[in-house]
């Protein structure tokens, strides 16, 4: 076992490590502020399985509504060598028809297995570098490719949907599979966003990987792929070579941190203390938001925490924001009442003044 | 499968080979004797080789006689699609339907369509370790074993393709095209299989039609919206685009085959031992 690996597994207190994988590495980046998230994935843990093995709960589960339409639209796209997947690049005019060579990584070394999963790693790298050295047999598509992505010394594995390359471009781009509905401007922002950081999760390995055989990493281009279902079908609907810049950066500087947020996470524990005593997890800061339902299984924890200690941003995000020169919800209260000590601030004044045009506001629509 | 079988297989028996190979072996070590007599070292060394080819050419085709003669001993008829054979009887008879390596799931998927009896994929991982575990036991137990496909770059086992021992070693190799290739070949195999299905009336035609339907899909030009699939059309269609990949992928795997085949029969079965980055798994989060 390297240093590193024995310092995480120190930390981690005798608790096996779980792959966090791309979707694990792209929560923190969702939330660069919370030190509990950060300190759970860095060390190779999920918050469901802190859930499960620390606090003995149920972990964060899937809805199999959700999953089943997830494993069957991935499967449709994926299987028979990626056919599917094939026809929607060719239709796009991004494959020609001699661009026909693929690779599926998982088929080399099913299962879940240490070795297959090694395995599934080393013939992914063997790909990128027939890539690399320009070679013509290097395949267009690689399907169920699994790369290393290296953060404080430790490979973390990340298993990407696939890695798509013309013969004419030097290497490959991120593509991700996300089974909701493409409804064109209406699809949920939030969702494309999260899919584009997964992807550039991927990016982030394949620089790494290039960087490590002394390439440029910066031949990775910003840019990931994305497929989405067609509306009441499981028919692709591919948006290629979309522009990743900004989840690539935030995603860049929440890992940059890293090795100091491990040195942080070290000094905020006591002696001895790690991360599968329950009173450890709970003594490292978080940072709830409302958005934190949608990735950590550990949000439920952390929004008791800030309703306990009347942090506003349990009546959400618009509150949170108005309500942020008071601090607190038992703050803005006084402020509001006139009860308590009187305004510290010019902030605070203006918070009071808002606050009692709203009281108004809401005493004529209640009593007329 | 005619324009497959074409360029992939011999028509030649494999008795005939053998004789021609014989032959080829006596030109070749009167060659070497000459060499020898005149002291003609570049001679020596390309009749070297070209015997140690012939020799492991020779090994290859006794055993796929013997195969055949053991096949043609036990199983004097074609196999007969019944419920209850073993999941290694099934296998086999997909794969021959099929012609091409292919996946469990297409496996259970073809077996179900024909006798209405789907064998769980997940059985497939075991019946492969089974097969080569007696096959070390014995080599020659078995007429056909099923056997992983290889890959043309490492030539190690690709355990999720299946193939049949019985099959040229060409045809078991995949090579970077190959996936596309095989896919094209099961759209042409499943199209004729449909069209002789509709000329009976058989109700597995329907069957047919829908694991036919992914392949013929991602042909372009092989089948329109809305409309029952038109075997021929797709058959052309198929061949269409199986056209300017086809030779560079039958160049490869007949390269590959070229390597294989002076190594033993184990290895041109189940491929070359994999080797890992150890000093890469030793830095994975563990």
């Amino acid at each position: 076992m390297t240093p590193e690996n024995a310092r995480l597994a120190r930390l981690r207190g005798g608790l096996a490590a779980v792959e966090v994988g791309a979707r694990g590495i792209e929560s923190v980046a969702r939330n660069t502020a919370c030190t509990r998230l950060r300190a759970i994935v860095i060390a190779g843990l999920t918050p469901s399985a802190v859930i499960e093995a620390v606090f003995n709960e149920d972990g964060d589960a899937m809805s199999p509504f959700a999953m089943t339409l997830t494993q069957a639209f991935e499967r449709r796209l994926l299987s028979n060598g990626g056919s599917s997947l094939l026809t929607a690049y060719r239709e796009k005019g991004l494959l020609a028809s001699t661009e026909v060579k693929i690779t599926s990584v998982e088929d080399m070394a099913p299962g879940e297995g240490a070795m297959a999963r090694a395995r599934r790693v080393s013939e992914t790298q063997r790909l990128l570098e027939l890539k690399h050295a320009g070679d013509p047999r290097a395949p267009n598509l690689i399907l169920s490719p699994r790369l290393p992505l290296e953060i404080v010394g430790v490979f973390h594995p990340v298993e990407l949907a696939y890695l798509i390359a013309s013969d004419t471009e030097p290497t490959y781009r991120v593509g991700v599979i996300k089974s909701f509905a493409d409804r064109g401007g209406k699809t949920d922002k939030t969702d494309i966003r999260a899919a584009c950081r997964e992807a550039a999760v991927g990016t982030l390995a394949l620089r790494q990987h290039i960087s490590r055989r002394g390439g440029d990493p910066e031949m990775a281009l910003d840019k990931v792929d994305l497929v989405l279902r067609a509306p009441g079908s499981f028919n692709p609907r591919l948006f290629a070579q979309m522009r990743a810049e900004s989840e690539l950066a935030s995603l860049i500087r929440a890992l940059s941190t890293a090795p100091a947020d491990l040195d942080e996470v070290e000094r905020l524990l006591p002696a001895g203390g790690t991360l599968a005593d329950p009173a450890m997890i709970e003594r490292l800061p978080n940072n709830y938001r409302s958005a934190c339902k949608e990735h950590c299984a550990l949000w439920e924890r952390c929004r008791a925490h800030a309703l306990m200690t009347g942090q506003p941003i349990v009546l959400g995000d618009l509150a949170a924001e108005q309500l942020a020169a008071a601090g607190s919800i038992s703050r803005a209260l006084d402020l509001w009442n006139g009860r308590g000590r009187p305004p510290e601030n010019e902030a605070e004044a203006t918070l009071k003044e808002a606050l009692r045009e709203a009281g108004e506001v809401l005493d004529r629509i209640a009593n007329g | 499968m005619e324009c497959y079988l074409g360029d992939m297989s011999r028509t030649v028996p494999i008795a005939a080979q053998l004789a021609r190979n014989v032959q080829r072996q006596q030109e070749a070590f009167a060659a070497m004797a000459k060499a020898l007599a005149a002291g003609d070292a570049a001679s020596r060394e390309r009749a070297q080789a070209k015997i140690a080819e012939l020799t492991a050419d020779y090994q290859r085709l006794t055993e796929a006689l013997r195969f055949n003669e053991l096949e043609a001993r036990d199983i004097a008829t074609p196999r007969g699609r019944k419920p209850g054979k073993p999941l290694r009887e099934l296998a086999l008879d997909a794969l021959d339907d099929l012609g091409v390596p292919a996946a469990p799931a297409l496996i259970a998927d073809l077996t179900a369509a024909l006798t209405g009896d789907r064998p769980s994929p997940s059985r497939f991982a075991s019946l492969r370790r089974d097969e080569e575990n007696a096959a070390r036991r014995n080599i020659a137990a078995r007429p056909a074993w099923v056997v992983p496909a290889i890959n043309a770059q490492q030539l190690t086992a690709i355990p999720r393709l299946l193939t049949s021992s019985s099959w040229e070693l060409e045809r078991r190799i995949v090579g970077a095209r190959s996936i596309r290739t095989d896919n094209l070949r099961i759209a042409i195999s499943l199209s004729g299989r449909l069209a002789q299905l509709r000329e009976a009336g058989a109700h597995e035609a329907k069957l047919v039609e829908r694991l036919l339907f992914p392949f013929a899909r991602s042909v372009p030009g092989a089948v329109q919206h809305g409309q029952p699939i038109d075997a021929a059309r797709t058959i052309e269609a198929a061949r269409v685009e199986l056209a300017p990949i086809e030779a560079a992928d039958l160049e490869e795997r007949r390269e590959a085959a070229a390597k294989l085949a002076g190594a033993g029969p184990q290895v041109r079965l189940w491929g070359r031992p994999v080797l890992i980055d150890t000093a890469a798994a030793e830095r994975a989060v563990r």
